[in-house]
């Protein structure tokens, strides 16, 4: 495998430790406006990014389910509880430091609102260690569209071919995968799908092992 | 001898439109009356669920795979199939399926009231899709 010359980074479920805390946010919003959901409702939306989740969860309980009032509610506990902590994932910090000694560019490309990704980010004190984001609302569409990945290398100027994405969630993946990009993933609340691991891609459970992988393509010992 | 039996001329105008009002006020009376006695809201014991679905809708798949998921007792009655749905659906005066009796009240108008209705009447639904429906509209 050749070697990398920039690394794209997920948000949340990859970087931050937010997935779990969004999930249980939308489940309590959710009860809050009279209504308890399956589990498996809340991971349908893992990796959407809120058009879209408003759109396929409309799709299937219809027109008249109260998505935006819910995402509201949803909102402000998740914010509220982010005040409190924005935990990081483990082996993030040694991976932006190997990142940063090896001179290799880094970019954020998540669903998220740019706004919200960057509050997120500072929070955790790691907005300082990437030279772009490309946020939810900056694209016209969401993951598994590959145009947020290949806007993301643009903005950098890497070709998509050499640059790598770090992904936790199935569309993450389809969309890095449709942009010609290497892809590395770590999955956090829900499992990879038997098709999307068809693509053959490496998938670890841990942002170490991607840490080592990454060290490999570079021709460094694991 | 046989005698035979003159109406007055008046009456004699009036006899066949008047028999005509009268069968159609026969058939409307029936019509009414099987509507009275296929509503299940007159029977449906108090909090009792009763569903009025199709076998094909979407939502009465997601409403019924809610229930049962919940262990929450209900009766189902398919609209297109049966005689008592098809007039159960006429009688709870609803314009689409899926329909939700709670005791004697009929809910319609789409998935979302029916499942805020039966969780407002005491009973804990999860909102839980199949699989299959899960598969078919997930966008990724």
């Amino acid at each position: 495998m050749s070697q990398f010359q920039a690394v794209i980074f997920d948000m949340d479920g990859l970087m931050l430790d937010t997935e779990r805390i969004a999930l249980a946010c939308w489940d309590q919003a959710a009860r809050i406006h009279g209504y308890q959901l399956d589990p498996a409702i809340g991971l349908g939306m893992v990796g959407l990014n809120t058009r879209d989740c408003v759109r396929w969860v409309k799709s299937v309980l219809g027109e008249d389910f109260p998505m935006e009032e819910i995402n509201v509610t949803s909102r402000e506990l998740y914010h509220a509880e982010l005040d409190r902590d924005t935990p990081l994932k483990p082996g993030l910090l040694p991976l932006l430091q190997w990142l940063e000694q090896q001179q290799i560019p880094r970019v954020v490309a998540t669903s998220t609102r740019h706004e919200w990704a960057q509050k997120k980010l500072r929070k955790a004190n790691i907005l300082d260690c990437f030279q772009g984001m490309v946020c939810g609302d900056q694209v016209s569409q969401g993951k598994p569209h590959p145009e947020i990945f290949l806007t993301a290398a643009s903005r950098i100027h890497v070709e998509p071919a050499a640059c790598v994405v770090l992904e936790d969630s199935d569309p993450g993946v389809r969309g890095a995968h449709a942009a010609g990009m290497r892809v590395i993933q770590v999955p956090d609340v829900k499992a990879p799908s038997a098709e999307v691991l068809a693509f053959g891609h490496p998938v670890y459970p841990s942002l170490q092992q991607a840490h080592a992988q990454l060290q490999a393509w570079q021709g460094l010992p694991r | 001898m046989k005698q035979k039996i003159s109406l007055p001329p008046l009456m004699r105008r009036l006899l066949w439109p008047l028999l005509i009002v009268l069968v159609f006020a026969g058939v409307l009376l029936q019509d009414r009356l099987q509507l009275w006695y296929y509503n299940p809201a007159r029977t449906n014991p108090d909090k009792a669920l009763l569903l009025l679905t199709t076998e094909w809708c979407p939502y009465c798949t997601i409403l019924r795979h809610s229930l049962q998921q919940s262990n929450i007792p209900f009766r189902e009655l398919d609209v297109e199939t049966s005689k008592e749905g098809r007039l159960a659906f006429r009688a709870s005066g609803a314009r689409g399926i899926p329909v939700t009796l709670i005791g004697q009240q009929y809910v319609s108008g789409g998935l979302a009231p029916q499942l805020k209705a039966i969780s407002d009447a005491g009973y804990p639904v999860v909102i839980s899709i199949p699989d299959e429906v899960r598969q078919r509209m997930q966008p990724h």
